[in-house]
């Protein structure tokens, strides 16, 4: 058996505060990143044998 | 090798898995012995990427949130400023990454990296709930971490610097 999946913690004090300030600079990627994202979606999805 | 000559399957109970090479035991084993009862709980569901007689890489997901300390000195405000009627909102929700892992025989591929790619926009354009972030639980090691870093993973918290995991996140509004 596999160790299990491990648990998210609470997030406090230094953590919380670093993880609000970075959420907050949050920087978007660019627009050929975006382009890439969806042609690897498009990619994925054509080979599923599920629905997207 | 392209995306477009595998295949990729939603693990169901009666999946054949076909065979999986990666040198940890651990991998080895949450494919073969434990994704099928995570799927039967409704715990985690795992994704097969193959190629005609091998399982190239697979990975599990499922759903996780990031919540703060009740009292986290002005958290709650900022994370209200911009949702509307919200007001005891500490928590964000995620979608989580239990494991992910390309076979030996594809590793250095970009695959792992295409898969998070997919994830990233998947989960931010044809998503059925909302979500924010993306965690995963990372092997502490050179190899691992960077691979997150690479794909802009930052660490969760630095309580965990010493452990044989670390948890990392993407925050989905960079896309």
């Amino acid at each position: 058996m596999a160790k299990p999946i491990k648990d998210t913690p609470v997030l406090r004090g230094r953590d919380a505060a670093v993880f609000i300030k970075k959420m907050e600079e949050v920087k978007p990627i660019s627009k050929q990143e975006k382009d890439k994202q969806k042609e690897v979606y498009e990619q994925f999805k054509k080979i599923a044998n599920f629905e997207l | 090798m392209s995306i477009s000559e595998l295949k990729l399957i939603r693990l169901e109970q009666n999946t054949e898995i076909k065979s999986f090479n990666s040198t940890d035991v651990d991998l080895n084993d949450f494919l073969f012995s434990d994704a099928k009862n995570y799927y039967s709980q409704l715990m985690a569901v795992t994704y097969l990427l193959e190629d005609k007689d091998k399982t190239v890489a697979y990975y599990s997901l499922l759903n996780d949130k990031i919540t703060f300390e009740e009292n986290q000195k002005g958290v709650r405000n900022r994370i209200n400023r911009n949702i509307p009627f919200s007001k005891h909102m500490n928590y964000y929700p995620a979608m989580k990454i239990g494991r992910l892992v390309v076979s030996e025989e594809y590793s250095g591929k970009n695959i792992g990296s295409e898969i998070l790619t997919f994830l990233k926009y998947l989960f931010t354009n044809n998503n059925r709930t909302g979500c924010r972030f993306i965690i995963v639980d990372a092997y502490n090691n050179e190899r691992a971490i960077k691979f997150y870093q690479r794909n802009r993973f930052d660490f969760l918290t630095m309580e965990d610097e010493d452990k044989d995991t670390r948890l990392m996140y993407y925050d989905l509004m960079k896309n």
